[in-house]
């Protein structure tokens, strides 16, 4: 014990003593044409091993070995390299440091070897943790050319689809409800539009993508099996610009540019889907239709400070009128999110860098039903209004720290019903208690560099949830250390456990509208999981490409399932279906990337095994998870033949789901003893896998020259070229000749066509 | 430019398609003997006997109208010759073969909280089973109302609540032909003897006394959709005292039948048994049931 307090006293005089003879600089780093905020730039004290990336905001912190004057050089892939010469003098003041897009850049700008975001991954400690390039995202075919970030995220080791075409995630054996994901620090509920085919997020309004799958940092919390980090464009601070895309479901727009030229800005962005419009062409009506909305605004209110206002609203709606289009029945629903938050990032000093949200969330559903003079309204509501403050210190060479605190107070109405009519006799109106939950956290996380071999990032998060009766806390420690073997190799290792004190109320494998979200209370407990990974990396430089070997081990305690049969729907005493067990996950994924060159894409493999137990399920047996998969490949190849003309192609393969079929009957009296019923006989729990899948989706894209000011793309392609079968569900085929069971695919081969442009 | 993208899109509809079914072995069906159980007020236990069967064998079809079992299938299914016993103190009785499946012991005395152990021996399968059931004390109905409001048919009763934790069944008849229970002329037959005349069946309800708020029982059954020219003018109101095992299997079929959506996205129900290596239940709870006239 008191040899380790005397290394920590050590490492921290060692610390402070480095820190004297250095000094630092900071700044922020932008987009010269758009003045966008450039996320995991690559900042570099020339001649020195010292260097550091932007936060999420653009920002950078990092301290020079030199005394007097250092040469900074910068770099981001797509953009021209940029070596300024700071002195001392310029310590306090934050730079602001414009990169050019490579293709503008002028011929005598001497082109350095860039860091990419490949290589700042590889260099953290971090595990786990993949960013999504949003330009490939926008060229990989999807269903009906939509494209969806979620589905992107699909195709990376580690997660996993639910069923075809879904959004849901399953992130290292984990649930669907297990996966955080936030959009300029707005928790978004419900991801997904039509039953879960399509994602909530417009991909022309995003700038990056983010997944943590863990160990975690201290910094990440509240689920337990990743992290989804989305953030939305700033807005353009020089000029007026905008993109849009007509597809086959849907077309969308936005429009960004300066409010206060180099000082204020805004984004707008819309879309709409033309469901509603295709059916009309049918003999059945669907007058079913979503619509996205996001806006952003950002303001320079000084040198050091900055505003952000970020909103999104997004709803599916159904609504069939009574007696119109055939129908007897009027039935509607409306189901969506609103989310806005505001931000202000403070650089404190050239060393503290400090952004604090205040933030809304607000998910709702409202469906209805009326027949002649019954009349019936369910609702459900989630609001959440939160507050977070996040500070980074840049100590020095060696040691950066993060921490920072949040407060959400979450308000719950679920299952309101609301009758008229004789409906009333069978179904009583009810307002169950609201429910409120206070989710609150503290973490602080540092980044060590103990030599130039080993760094070890420990962390420890305090979180908990008050609500009525009942104050839960669970301590969160997490620990990352990466040992660098040569310079382009390294093995990392982590730890961390994490709390989730809100659960999905669904009973279905799909998303549907009476999807709820419930707090924990004084039943229902906290989920926890902690996470064990090991894992390799190394990285190619020259060819701008990564190779990613991770093993995980994860154990959840206190996961949700239901009973069998239970009935979530129009009943106010769910909490008494649902039920609390035991997950365990583990498996292996590799994954190698290249994010840039005329090939880029990623190859990712995951081997998985995925359990749960519960008392009341199965016997108390273990049993395999739903998406228990074990394979999971994917190849994703994007090929720029010329500037002009690309193809970008997507093959999958996966085991199939896991499922429980009937395989026999057996005849029982009815409670009456009047006559029989034939009760089914099912498997153990997920027993069997469904047939082993693979598929070819394909995309080619054609654009017009880029040096109009008008420029467009057309996307010809098409989803599962070779009409391959994706098992959803099994079925009995009975005949004389012998009955057998048969698997049906919901999507086969589908060509889509899309065009695209900006302005 | 609507016109367009809509001609773009049914085009690229029409051109895309349904991938083919792929069919897939599954092949994990053991069969296994199923038990089935009433116990007929005076001193006869009636057992029925029958074997569970694959998905897979041909005699048995399914459509979205209709489920079929062969003669053929169902004949086989009946269990025959078998050695079944029922124990209880330290005797052994041995039960009768009435027809293939069914089995009857007819001087097994029905004493309340008798542990009753079954054995069944299927010599021709050899399959056995054993099962065990306490006859759990009777519970009288003390009123029983029966009114019509709108189309639905409600059952006021009442009723003491014993100490120990208790499960219920509460079932009501009736009998459209106008014979037997329900005729207009309730003196031609016995009231005990109701399950056995042909009745037909309208309801069932399952109650547990942790929803309770006293031990003196007051409550309503609803029954919707109940059309009253199908009764004539009496219905049979009958309230047993059933095994938790039996009340939880009771409380799954209630829940799967009503829940449209569980049955379409949820996870199936594997039901419960009290039989050791078998399926169904030994069931030795004694009903009461209580003759209602409606003043139509």
């Amino acid at each position: 014990m008191k040899n380790s307090i005397s290394t920590l006293l050590f490492f921290y005089f060692f610390s402070v003593m480095m820190s004297a003879q250095t000094f630092t600089i900071n700044g922020n780093v932008y987009d010269d044409e758009s003045h966008e905020a450039i996320i995991y730039a690559s900042v570099f004290v020339q001649g020195t091993q010292y260097g550091t990336t932007t936060n999420k905001y653009g920002y950078f912190s990092i301290t020079s070995p030199t005394i007097d004057t250092c040469t900074i050089t910068l770099s981001y892939m797509g953009y021209a390299t940029q070596s300024i010469l700071v002195n001392k003098q310029a310590e306090f003041t934050p730079l602001k440091i414009y990169l050019k897009k490579e293709q503008l850049q002028l011929k005598q700008v001497e082109i350095k070897r860039k860091r990419s975001k490949l290589e700042e991954l590889h260099n953290s400690t971090q595990m786990g943790t993949i960013n999504l390039p949003m330009k490939d995202i926008k060229n990989i075919p999807l269903i009906a050319g939509e494209t969806d970030i979620l589905k992107v995220a699909q195709l990376l080791p580690g997660i996993q689809g639910g069923g075809e075409g879904q959004s849901r995630m399953f992130v290292r054996g984990g649930d669907a409800d297990q996966n955080l994901i936030i959009l300029d620090e707005a928790v978004v509920y419900n991801v997904s539009h039509l039953f879960g085919f399509f994602s909530v997020f417009n991909s022309d309004a995003i700038k990056d993508v983010t997944i943590v799958k863990g160990p975690f940092a201290g910094n990440y919390g509240g689920r337990l099996s990743s992290v989804m980090d989305i953030r939305m464009n700033d807005g353009n601070m020089k000029k007026f610009s905008g993109a849009g895309g007509v597809g086959l479901l849907s077309s969308r727009l936005t429009l960004q540019g300066p409010v206060w030229k180099n000082k204020a800005s805004f984004m707008v962005a819309g879309r709409r889907s033309y469901i509603d419009q295709l059916f009309k062409l049918t003999a059945t009506p669907l007058p079913y239709y979503f619509y996205d909305f996001n806006a952003k605004f950002n303001i320079l209110l000084s040198k050091k400070d900055r505003l952000y206002f970020s909103a999104y609203l997004g709803d599916d709606i159904l609504k069939v009128k009574e007696g119109k289009d055939g129908f007897d029945l009027g039935f509607g629903f409306v189901l969506g999110n609103f989310t806005n938050s505001l931000r202000w990032n403070r650089i404190v000093n050239e060393k503290v860098f400090v952004n604090t949200s205040i933030i809304n969330t607000n998910f709702s559903y409202k469906i209805n039903g009326k027949y002649e003079d019954n009349n019936l309204l369910i609702s459900s509501k989630v609001n959440d209004y939160g507050m977070k403050t996040d500070w980074d210190y840049n100590h020095s060479y060696r040691l950066k720290m993060k921490f920072g605190g949040q407060a959400i107070q979450h308000i719950f109405n679920p299952n309101v019903i609301s009758t008229k009519g004789e409906i009333s006799n069978l179904l009583a109106n009810s307002k169950p208690k609201v429910l409120y939950a206070l989710e609150y956290a503290a973490y602080a996380h540092a980044d060590y560099k103990i030599n130039d071999r080993i760094d070890i990032a420990p962390a420890l998060r305090l979180s908990g949830a008050y609500v009525t009766n009942k104050n839960y806390l669970i301590l969160e420690p997490r620990l990352g250390v990466k040992y660098t073997l040569t310079k382009h190799d390294n093995i990392k290792a982590g730890y961390s456990r994490m709390g989730q004190y809100m659960h999905l109320v669904s009973s279905s494998t799909v998303a549907l509208p009476t999807d709820l979200w419930y707090p924990v209370t004084e039943n229902m407990k906290p989920q926890i999981a902690d996470q064990l990974a090991l894992g390799y990396s190394h990285i190619f430089p020259k060819i701008n490409t990564s190779i990613t070997l991770e093993g995980y081990y994860k154990w959840m305690q206190n996961v949700t399932e239901y009973r069998e049969g239970a009935n979530l729907i129009l009943n106010n005493h769910f909490e008494k279906e649902l039920l609390q067990g035991k997950g365990d996950a583990y498996g292996m994924e590799f994954l190698v990337k290249r994010d840039e060159g005329k090939l880029s894409g990623w190859l990712g493999y995951t081997l998985s095994w995925s359990t749960r137990q519960f008392p009341e399920l199965n016997g108390g047996n273990v049993f395999p998870a739903k998406y228990d998969r074990r394979h999971n490949l994917s190849i994703v190849a994007n090929y720029k033949f010329t500037e002009r003309f690309s193809v970008c192609a997507v093959w999958v393969y996966m085991s199939g789901s896991r499922f429980t079929p009937q395989v026999g009957a057996y005849a029982m009296m009815n409670s009456s003893m009047t006559g029989i019923d034939l009760i089914p006989v099912y498997t153990t729990r997920n027993k069997v896998s469904m047939s082993p899948t693979n598929r070819l989706d394909i995309n080619f894209i054609f654009k017009s020259k880029p040096t109009k000011k008008f420029r467009g793309e057309w996307h010809v392609g098409a989803y599962n070229v070779y009409n391959s079968n994706t098992p959803y569900t099994v079925h009995l085929v009975t005949n004389e000749s012998g009955n057998s069971y048969s698997q049906r695919g919901l999507f086969g081969f589908i060509p889509s066509v899309a065009y695209n442009f900006e302005f | 430019m609507k016109k367009i993208i809509l001609t773009v899109a049914v085009l690229t509809s029409l051109a895309s398609c349904m991938p083919k079914e792929k069919s897939i072995k599954i092949d994990d069906f053991s069969q296994k003997l199923t038990v089935n159980s009433q116990v007929i007020p005076g001193d006869i236990m009636l057992v029925a006997l029958t074997r569970s069967f694959s998905l897979l064998d041909n005699r048995y079809s399914k459509s979205a109208d209709s489920t079929k079992i062969s003669e053929d299938l169902m004949k086989e299914l009946l269990v025959e010759d078998a050695l079944v016993t029922i124990s209880y103190q330290d005797k052994v009785d041995t039960l009768v073969m009435l027809s293939p499946g069914l089995y009857a012991g007819i001087q097994i005395p029905q004493n309340a909280n008798e542990l009753y152990t079954l054995n069944v021996n299927d010599n021709k399968k050899n399959m056995h089973v054993v099962a065990q059931s306490t006859m759990l004390e009777k519970v009288e109905l003390k009123t029983v109302n029966c009114y019509m409001k709108g189309d639905t048919l409600k059952v006021d009763y009442t009723f003491d609540d014993p100490a120990q934790r208790n499960n219920y069944m509460l079932n009501v008849y009736y009998n459209p032909n106008g014979s037997g229970i329900g005729s207009a002329n309730p003196s031609n037959w016995d009231v005990s003897n109701f399950l056995t005349q042909g009745n037909t069946y309208a309801s069932y309800a399952t109650l547990s006394d942790q929803n309770f708020e006293s031990s003196s029982v007051h409550g309503t059954m609803n029954i919707p959709d109940f059309d009253d020219a199908n009764i004539s003018d009496t219905l049979i109101v009958s309230l047993s005292n059933i095994s938790e095992d039996y009340y939880n299997y009771l409380s799954l079929r209630t829940k799967a039948g009503k829940n449209v959506l569980t049955q379409v996205f949820g996870e199936p129900i594997n039901y419960p048994s009290n039989v050791q290596g078998g399926l169904g239940f030994f069931l030795t709870h004694s009903p009461d049931p209580k003759l209602f006239i409606m003043n139509k």
